[in-house]
């Protein structure tokens, strides 16, 4: 936390971030189409210090989205609790925003963009309201395009304006649901440093939920890495990496690369039942190892 | 449909007249280009026709406007159109409301379509017509009836429209609208409903014949004025020119009722990507 991108002096004023997020003991179940409930989350506990940022990391279909909406309170857990500082979150609380991953489905094409992002405002006047998302748009370099509707803009754009809706509230957790994975690469790593950023600036707490280990090491301050379904935390990694961060620099490190292995270790050596531990509550015996697993048959990590 | 057809705009099968049309003008001059065009080859068909036929049963396009204008000029056909211009509208406004609200209604809540959705099945296939005697019975001769007839007709590809499209909203929007704390009211008006307008529109649009159908059907049973008993009228009394009279004027109003409501849609549309 020491050097942070830019964080001197530039701290959004008046917000303080000083509570932690606590995720504790979260279990959580969803019923499929043909009515059996299947275990999703198995007792996920984590917790997030003020201004810190997080990433979550682990293989497609393990229950990623579902811990996330489980945190930002669009899910209420069968099990645990999720707390900020005090404060059981239940309906998505004002102090909490999210970045959803399909840009193109979260920002209505029937808004412009200034109203896409004042959509999240209220309790304001329609001036405050608009002045405020312009500064938002501003804020993400798209003042220009307050008046264009999103889906005259590329996607990189347009998930920047989805960041601005996210960000033009008070928001001390911002949580992001794969936020870069529509993009191409190279918008990608724009976007990636555009969030740092806006993270250095304003000084939320962030979770960044990504199948991506490179950009889950290369962004945050600590990695937590989940076993495939159902979901439980297998590790985390410490992120010593200097901030600011660089495309070029941090991921030439040699450090970067060793933390990537880390990673990708805690990633890859789950998924199989046995390597977990005891075997886990809810589908039986039959190994649910969903397709994209197969690459562990040649790796064997711990 | 067929406005929208033709409206292919500068592309494909618009044909020579609709190419030059709109080399010329531009899309929208080209489509009522070509919309004129066909209106005058049906007229020159049935000219021909009934030349072919010659039989004072079957007049001729030109005769049967004429008689349309002395109708309107010296007769009462402007009185008759006009009352049933307004049973049509208030049948299509109320179903349109009725169908709408209670379409978002069994769209958006589970529970209201766990109550209502069998209800709803069983009523929209019962065809109204048939207990427009009992209308009658109850509520007389009249507008009331007529318009009755009309919502009871109407209101279901609304309704259905609608709720089929709220039903299947994609869970992400849902999410967006929790996710940005609206308030339900603010939800429906920025969200929910323009979330679904282009269907709504399209079972609106449905509507609009459907409307036009029933007020005819009312008209010829229950009710002693408008279009609908004007026709049926001439036909009893084996006048044939009135008649033709007014089953034109009838496929007047519904074309202007389209084109009228296509005009809407395009307004309520307006900077969505197509």
């Amino acid at each position: 936390m020491a050097s942070r991108w830019g964080r001197e002096g530039i701290a959004a004023p008046g917000v303080r971030h000083e509570r932690r997020l606590v995720v504790r003991g979260v279990r959580k179940g969803l019923r499929t189409a043909s009515g059996e409930v299947r275990e999703i989350l198995a007792d996920v506990s984590f917790e997030v210090a003020p201004g810190e940022l997080v990433a979550v990391v682990g293989p497609s279909g393990a229950g990623k989205t579902t811990l996330l909406r489980t945190i930002s309170g669009l899910l209420a857990p069968d099990e645990g609790e999720v707390r900020y500082g005090g404060e059981a979150v239940d309906d998505v609380p004002a102090w909490l925003s999210i970045v959803f991953q399909d840009y193109s489905k979260s920002l209505f094409p029937w808004m412009r963009n200034l109203d896409n992002v004042a959509l999240a405002l209220s309790g304001m006047g329609r001036h405050e309201r608009e002045q405020r998302a312009a500064g938002a748009l501003e804020r993400v370099g798209l003042g220009a395009f307050a008046r264009s509707y999103p889906w005259e803009l590329s996607g990189g754009m347009q998930q920047r304006v989805a960041l601005a809706r996210a960000l033009c509230g008070e928001v001390s957790v911002l949580v992001m649901d794969e936020p870069f994975a529509s993009v191409d690469a190279l918008t990608r790593t724009q976007l990636e440093d555009e969030v740092l950023r806006l993270w250095g600036e304003m000084g939320f707490s962030a979770i960044l939920v990504t199948h991506d280990v490179g950009e889950a090491v290369y962004m945050a301050d600590r990695v937590i890495a989940l076993s495939s379904r159902p979901a439980r935390i297998v590790g985390e990694v410490a992120i010593d990496l200097p901030r600011p961060r660089d495309h070029l620099a941090t991921r030439q490190d040699p450090r970067f690369g060793q933390l990537y292995g880390e990673v990708l270790a805690l990633v890859e050596g789950v998924g199989r039942p046995a390597a977990g531990g005891a075997p886990l509550p809810g589908p039986p015996a039959a190994p649910a190892v969903p397709p994209a697993r197969h690459r562990q048959e040649e790796g064997d990590l711990p | 449909m067929t406005t929208v057809g033709l409206a292919g705009g500068t592309g494909a099968p618009g044909g020579r007249v609709g190419r030059v049309a709109s080399r010329l003008t531009g899309p929208a001059a080209s489509r009522s280009a070509l919309g004129l065009t066909g209106l005058l080859a049906a007229f020159a068909v049935w000219q021909w026709t009934s030349l072919l036929v010659h039989n004072p049963i079957y007049p001729s396009a030109t005769s049967a406007l004429s008689d349309i204008g002395t109708m309107f000029t010296g007769g009462n056909l402007a009185s008759v159109v006009g009352v049933s211009l307004v049973r049509l509208g208030l049948g299509f406004g109320l179903s349109g409301l009725l169908g709408v609200g209670l379409g978002l209604l069994l769209g958006y809540s589970r529970t209201a379509r766990d109550y209502l959705s069998s209800v709803v099945d069983f009523l929209r296939s019962i065809p109204f017509p048939l207990v427009l005697p009992l209308l009658v019975l109850l509520a007389g001769l009249g507008t009331s009836t007529v318009v009755m007839l009309v919502v009871l007709t109407a209101l279901w590809p609304v309704l259905v429209t609608t709720a089929d499209a709220a039903a299947s909203v994609d869970p992400l929007v849902h999410d967006v609208v929790r996710a940005c704390k609206l308030s339900r009211a603010r939800a429906f008006r920025r969200v929910l409903v323009p979330a679904i307008l282009p269907e709504i529109l399209a079972g609106l649009r449905v509507a609009v014949g459907v409307s036009l159908a029933a007020l005819v059907i009312a008209e010829m049973i229950g009710s002693s004025n408008g279009i609908g008993y004007f026709i049926v009228n001439a036909e009893s009394s084996y006048d044939s020119r009135a008649t033709f009279a007014g089953v034109v004027v009838l496929g007047g109003i519904g074309w202007l009722a389209d084109t009228a409501f296509l005009a809407v849609e395009r307004r309520a549309l307006r900077g969505r990507p197509s």
